[in-house]
This record gives C-alpha cells, structure tokens and sequence, in this order.
C-alpha cells in the first residue's frame, strides 16, 4: 500500500433521513465502509436495515424528496460522488459504477426485446459506432453471461425469458460497459435455490476475470459466507459489525451478529415432534392426487394439450406431525395446498380427513372440515384484509362457525389468541398495516388458529421473512405444535428450513413426488440426484457449518425471540 | 419495533371518543371537508324546507322585476335578480334544489347500487352470467346516451320518475364495469382466498371482504357522476322531455337563462354555480371519506404531524 492509495469507494459518515407520516426516521445514520478493487462485499442486514438506501446514494437513485442526505461523503476513486454535477454522474452511473437490482422483471421493459435493452447502453454511452455494433457487443455479452442461442434470443422480450436468464440479462447490462464497480442488490433473492447458486457462481467468475469490486447486498448469510471477502452487518442503519467474513462470522463480536447466526437452521437444535411418530393414526392420507389443466390456445379455443400441475402426488399426514413438502417454483407444491384446502377440485385420486374423502363433503360437513384445517399463507401482506381491525382478523373464523364460542367471548379469546402467538392484547384494535411482516404472520397464525383446528397448512409461511424471523415463527409453530396437538403441512422451497422442524419431507419437481422419508434420512442419504441438488444448493459453505453458537451462549433463547 | 412505540402514542393520545366525536374531529381536520359539509348541510335544509319559507316568491310572476340585474333595492329576495318573469332567483334556486337534488340522488342512487350488485354478480361469478351482463352493459354503451334518454322518455312519456329511470340507465354501465374489474382484481387477493379457506359463504366474503375494497372508488366516481346527471337533466329538460313546467329544476332554469345570456347572464349564472357548488362539495366528501375509510391513510386527519 502506498501512500496515495485510494480505495475504489469509500464511503465516510453517510446519514440519510427519510421524512415520514410519524416523523424523520434516520435510515442511514454515520455509515462508513470502503471497498477495494477486486473485492467483494457483502452488506448484510435485514429488511429495514438501510441497506438499499446506501446503495441508492452511491448510484444517485435514491428518491428525494422524502430522502435526505444530511451528512457524509462517498468517494469513488478518491472523488466526491455527492459533490458532483447531475452530468459527470451520469458519466460515472452505468460505465464505472453499475448496480443489479433483486427483481429483474420489474427492472427490464416489457415493449422493448432485451437485445435492445442491452445495446441501449452502449449507444447511450458512445461506446458503439452504429445500432450493427451495439447489437453484436450485445450478443457477445449475453453469450458470456450464459444465454444459449444468444443471437436468436437477443430479438425476444423479457417475459419469454425465466427468472434466472432474466437476472443474467441485467449482469449482461450492468457489465456492458466493464464498470469497475457492481452493486448487486439482493440479485438471487426472487429466485429458486438451485438457480441462485447459478447467478453467484456467474457473477464470482466475471467479477475474478474482470477484476471489479462487488458489493453484495443481502439478508443472506450462506450468499454472504459464499461470495464475499469481507462483511459489513448493518442494523437500524449503522454498521455493528465489520471486517474479513471468516472473523466476523467465527468471531462475532456483535449481540446481533450473534442472533443471525443462531437463526442458521442447525441440525441439533431439533424441533420435531419426537420419534415413534408412525404409530399414531392417519389424519389426512392423499392417494394419486392428479391435478391438470387445459392449455387453451389464444382467443379461438381449443385444448393445446393439458398441463400436470400435480402427478399422482400420495402422502400420510399422521396426528401431531410435520410433513415436509419441498419443491421449486413450478413443482406443484402451492396446488397442493389448493387441493388440500379444497380451493380447486383435483383431475383424479382422493385426499381422506379421517376417513372421509373431502372431495365428497358437502355444506355442514364441508364447514367442519375447513374449521378443522386451516392455512397459513406465504404472504402477511396480502393475507389480511387492510380493512379489518386485528381483533376483526383474529375473530373472523368465529364470524364464520358460529357453534364455537358466543360473540360476547370473542374478544377475550382474540386477547388468548393473541397471547399464544407473542403479541399483546392492546394489538388488538391497530391494523395490519401497523405490524412488521413476522408480527403479521403471527397475525395469521393467531386466525388461524381460532377456529381450533387440526391441521394448519403452511404454503411459504415464512419465505418472505427475515432469516431471524424465520427462526422465530418456526420455534413459535413448534411450540404451538406441542401445546395443541396440531399437525402441519409445511410447504416451502428452502430446504434447510424444514430441516428442524419437518418430520417427514416429500421432495416434489414438475409435479411429481421425486423422494420422500424421513428428514434423517432424506438429509443424509438422498437417493435421487434431484434432491442431492436441491441439498447441495441451499448448502452453507462447510466453514460456516462449523460456526458453533452453542458455543457463545450470550443471549438466551427467550431474548432472541424478540417480544414486539 | 420503533414504528410500533411510536403508533402507540398516537393512538392511545387522549380519553376514547364517542363515534359521531371521532367523525367530527376528523372532518374538522380537513377544512375543506368542513366547508363542503356544511355547505351540503345548508343545501338539505332548502330541500326540506324551502319550498314553505320562499315557495310563493318562487311560483309568483312579477313582470315589474322581469329580467331584474343582482341589487339590493328590490329586498333580499332580489339580491340574485329576478328571472324572465320576474321570479326572485334566490328563491327559485332554494326551492329548485328539492327537484334538483331529488332527481339526481334518485338516479345517482339507483345506477350506483344496480351497476354495483351486477357488476360484483359479473365479477365474482364469471362464466355465463358475467358474459350475458358484460354484453347487454355493451348494448347500453354503444347507444349514444342522450339519444336512447331521447328515445325512452318518447315513448315512455316525460314524468319525473321515467327521467330518473332514464338517467340511471345510462349511468349504470360506468359503475358496473368499475365494480368488475375492481371485483375481479380483489377476487385474487390472498385474504380472499383466506377467507374462502375458513369456509366463508359467497355472502360474507363479498359484503365483509370486497365490498370495502370497491366502494370508495364508486363512492368517488358517484360524486363526479352528480354533476353529470344534473347537466344531462337540463338538456333533457331544455329539448322538453325532462322535467315539465311548472315543477323546474336549476338544470331548466340554467337552459331558460340561455336566451337571454347576452343581457341578463345572472339567470344562467347562479343556478349554474349551485350545480357547480354541489358537485365540488359532494367531490370533496368523497375524497375525505376515501381517507378516512382507509387505515393506511386515516393518519392524514388523525393529526399527522407533516415535520419537513
């Protein structure tokens, strides 16, 4: 190191406020980080964090007003990125710095074909003589990132292509100019498992090539343990935790470095309903549950052929049980969960709730089978009405089966309800809006559990959560499990998830069941190479596997299940 | 968390208030919502009791003040002018709001409540039925509306009930195909389906859970569809089908002012910014009452505090 060494970015006492409907909220407060040519950085935090906020700043994205930078200066190459005019920005956006955001869909322009949108760049920058030669450096660079057929796909739009291939266009566009810097924010989250690990390979071989810095922004620690050099935990907008990843990960001096790596799913810290688990008599059996659709073509009609969402799909669901059900998206995993809950009736084979075949009951029959099983959505957003009142939410069940309780008892058994699922009864009169989305989960299983059911379906029940969260509703459902006596179907894309908690995993792809046994034995002896896949995927580098939290006690379990 | 301990002082500031208290302060903490309710508060008032307090001034013929220009002399009746038979138009415009606001509630009324019952039938049970109603609202669309107006009140003959019937006719299709796609769009929400999984009838999970969704955006294009009706009621009037002489409506009374606009433009000008009035009062409320019925925005009048 010289003394004239500039870091590629530097950022030093960054502050930014946002000015809300309840007051200024310090998003980013004193943040200061460099990174280095060549290296990757991981920013770590959960939602809320700031941690896109920071990146929005470097790449002059961020919306102001109701954003405000108050303090702090961002030097990339030893000048101030804040103290530059509008145009030199825009000359250092896209060609030296470039960013690739989580949701490339939402990203990508529908109207324009994504070899245009790629070609773009180089004309906007003067990088290409004529619209011939942008378009070729375009399929040149979309045959890099590893689309196949590059030169046919280049004239296609972005909705023909899948979610992976679409994340590969926006790496093509961001490298199309060799930035020396990457903002990757959040680049795999929306995609499935065995595909994320795709894109970060990709990204770590172009970033080793081309010698660029990366910041990786996420909340994922295995991405984080994978990819970066060093690593940057930010919480309620400051930095808690920073340096080389192996330190800060085997050495955590933070509290709440600490809780993020408690929430790693470990294989020791079990949380099954205990063994002999095949003893107990059958609840719900599913036998050769088919489900197709008709592809219709276009306006005229006509079947184009059917579509097997599920394929003679069996399973055993026993009293006081977890049944896994892992799938990638499109693996028929959520038509599932339909079927079970009778949303949509299945093509052939029979799912029995004790002993009755639920695609037979009819009115009061069908009432007491969907009282007895209720369903836990993937989304705490979407599945509570904004209308409604918390206590209107909780009682809604109530509402419907009026033999339960009388209503001068409901709202004594929402302020129970609430109670069970860690939330207080003065919650009872706010709206969903006002929750954080764990605390609206806990929302949904407090519904859920009104009707005091048998079986609780989880579709995702806590995909779009903090990992932190996740460990918290997980420990809270198993919890339930025990004082109840519930059984859960537990459907989920990530793998390590289940792992604590499943008793049984049925694998499932393109609608098909690929393998199915007890966690165990899934885990440590797969049999099918799809599930060796899927295990190998969701892995955490074998470094971080050894992180032994047992071994710093520092917070007890109880402080860890932060009480709202 | 913090978002949390800050909702709370808001919402625990101060003893709990009786519901028609909560509704007051929050009307008060928008002032143009005030003023539009009282305004439409005072317009109520005339229709009710209008017609006894100013109803001969109204009816008399005056030839003295024929055409007479807003002034004084004449007493507080005149203080508008007089209209082409020398009626006082202030008292002309008080009772006419009882017509006025009696037609256009009627047909707002009933195109808002047939448009929104066929288009959450259309929306939520699809298929057939959707189809039959989406083709016949198309029917409807496809006439002209004044000509079909034209052509029911001909045959029907011109009553005030026929002109209501008429008008929410040709309403009807705006709220329908609104309530629809608005249906169909929270038809796929997951609540709704969450609803549908608890074992919800069709009943319930349209009144409690989409219903709530849709109506503010009916509520809102009801109070702009207001002025419309009047509007389209005194073209009606002035081609002779709409209301007959000698009920009359501001609508009428803005088409009679039109002859004499160059040399008398206050018989065309006060009923007209009545309408006017109405409309923006009745726009106003909506859009406070959208505020008010959605949580997310409720904090705006729930003294927010706005510090940038």
């Amino acid at each position: 190191m010289t003394e004239q060494h500039t870091p590629l970015l530097a950022i030093e006492g960054l502050k930014v406020q946002f000015s809300g409907p309840r007051g200024v909220v310090n998003a980013v407060d004193g943040f200061s980080l460099t990174v280095e040519r060549g290296e990757t950085l991981a920013i770590l935090g959960e939602s809320g964090s700031g941690k896109s906020v920071s990146a929005s700043v470097v790449m002059n994205i961020l919306d102001m007003p109701p954003g405000r930078i108050t303090a702090g200066s961002v030097r990339f190459e030893g000048r101030d990125l804040l103290r530059m005019t509008p145009a030199e920005r825009r000359k250092i956006n896209g060609s030296e710095i470039a960013i690739i955001f989580q949701d490339p869909l939402a990203h990508l322009n529908p109207v324009y074909s994504v070899g245009w949108q790629i070609a773009e760049v180089f004309r906007i920058h003067g990088r290409a003589r004529d619209a011939t030669e942008a378009r070729e450096k375009a399929i040149a660079l979309m045959e890099r990132v590893g689309i196949p057929n590059a030169r046919s796909r280049a004239d296609q739009y972005p909705h023909q292509f899948s979610g992976g291939q679409r994340q590969r266009v926006m790496i093509a566009m961001a490298l199309a100019l060799s930035p020396k810097l990457i903002i990757a924010d959040e680049p795999t989250t929306a995609l499935d498992v065995t595909v994320q690990r795709q894109i970060l390979d990709l990204l770590k071989d172009l970033q080793r090539e081309m010698g660029m810095g990366l910041i990786l922004i996420t909340h994922d620690l295995a991405v984080a343990g994978l990819m970066a050099d060093r690593v940057a935990i930010i919480k309620d907008g400051t930095i808690v935790e920073s340096g080389g990843i192996r330190d800060a990960f085997t050495a955590p001096k933070a509290a709440y470095t600490r809780q993020l790596l408690e929430a790693i799913p470990h294989v020791e810290r079990t949380r099954r309903s205990g063994e002999e688990g095949e003893l107990r008599p059958p609840l719900l059996v599913a036998r050769d549950l088919t489900k197709e659709y008709q592809l219709s073509r276009g306006i005229v009609g006509g079947s184009a052929g059917t579509l097997r969402a599920v394929d003679r799909v069996s399973f055993t669901l026993r009293e006081k049980q977890t049944l896994g059900i892992v799938g990638e998206s499109g693996s028929g995993k959520s038509t599932v969960a339909r079927l079970l809950m009778r949303l949509t009736d299945p093509s052939s084979g029979s799912v029995h709730y004790r002993d009755r075949n639920l695609f037979s009951l009819r009115g009061a029959e069908l009432l007491a089978f969907r009282r007895d099983v209720q369903m836990v959505f993937q989304d705490p957003y979407g599945s509570l009405n904004p209308k409604m009142t918390v206590a209107d939410i909780i009682a809604e069940p109530l509402a419907i089966h009026r033999d339960i309780l009388p209503r001068a008892q409901w709202r004594d058994r929402v302020r129970e309800l609430l109670g069970l699922v860690g939330l207080k009864p003065e919650h009872a009169e706010r709206y969903p809006h006002q929750f954080s989305g764990g605390q609206r989960q806990r929302i949904a299983i407090a519904r859920a559990l009104a009707s005091e059911p048998r079986i609780i379906i989880c579709d995702e029940a806590v995909s779009a959560l903090d990992v932190s969260i996740q460990a918290q509703i997980i420990t809270l459902l198993a919890d339930l499990r025990d004082k109840l006596d519930l059984s859960y179907i537990f459907i989920t894309h990530d793998l390590p998830v289940v792992r604590s908690f499943a008793d049984e995993i049925m694998v499932m792809k393109a609608g098909a069941e690929v393998e199915h046994g007890r966690t165990d034995d899934l885990f440590l002896r797969p049999r099918d190479d799809y599930t060796r896949k899927l295990l190998s995927a969701g892995k955490i580098p074998a470094w971080m596997q050894r992180i032994e939290t047992a071994g710093h006690p520092g917070i007890p379990r109880a402080e860890t299940r932060t009480t709202p | 968390m913090t978002y949390l301990v800050e909702s709370t002082k808001t919402m625990n500031s101060g003893p709990r208030r009786s519901r028609l208290g909560t509704v007051l302060s929050l009307l008060w903490a928008d002032k143009f919502a005030t003023f539009a309710a009282l305004f439409l508060l005072l317009l109520m008032i005339a229709c009710l009791v209008g017609p006894l307090l100013v109803g001969d001034a109204a009816g008399g013929i005056n030839f003295a003040g024929r055409n007479a220009p807003p002034q004084l002399e004449k007493g507080f009746l005149y203080i508008l002018g007089g209209d082409n038979l020398g009626r006082s138009l202030l008292a002309r415009i008080v009772v006419g709001a009882q017509t006025t606001m009696g037609v256009a509630v009627a047909a707002v009324v009933t195109s808002v409540v047939t448009g929104a019952l066929l288009g959450l039938v259309a929306g939520y049970r699809g298929g057939l039925v959707s189809d039959v109603i989406m083709r016949l609202t198309d029917m409807i669309m496809s006439f002209p509306s004044l000509l079909t107006a034209l052509v029911v009140l001909y045959v029907l003959g011109p009553s005030v009930a026929n002109l209501v019937i008429v008008l929410a006719i040709t309403r009807i299709p705006v709220y329908l195909r609104t309530t629809r796609a608005e249906v169909m769009e929270a038809r796929s929400r997951v609540f709704v389906t969450a609803a549908i999984a608890m074992g919800a009838s069709p009943a319930r999970v349209l009144f409690r859970h989409i219903v709530p969704i849709v109506l503010p955006t009916l509520l809102t294009i009801a109070a702009v569809d207001f002025a419309a009706v009047i509007i389209t009621e005194s073209g009606l009037s002035f081609l002779g089908l709409g209301i007959q002489a000698p009920d009359f409506t501001w609508g009428s009374m803005v088409a009679t002012g039109r002859n004499y606009i160059a040399s008398a433009w206050w018989l065309s000008f006060w009923p007209g910014l009545a309408i006017t009035l109405t409309a923006l009062s009745l726009n106003i409320l909506a859009s406070w009452l959208r505020i008010v019925t959605d949580p997310q925005q409720r904090w705006r009048l729930e003294g927010g505090r706005k510090d940038d």
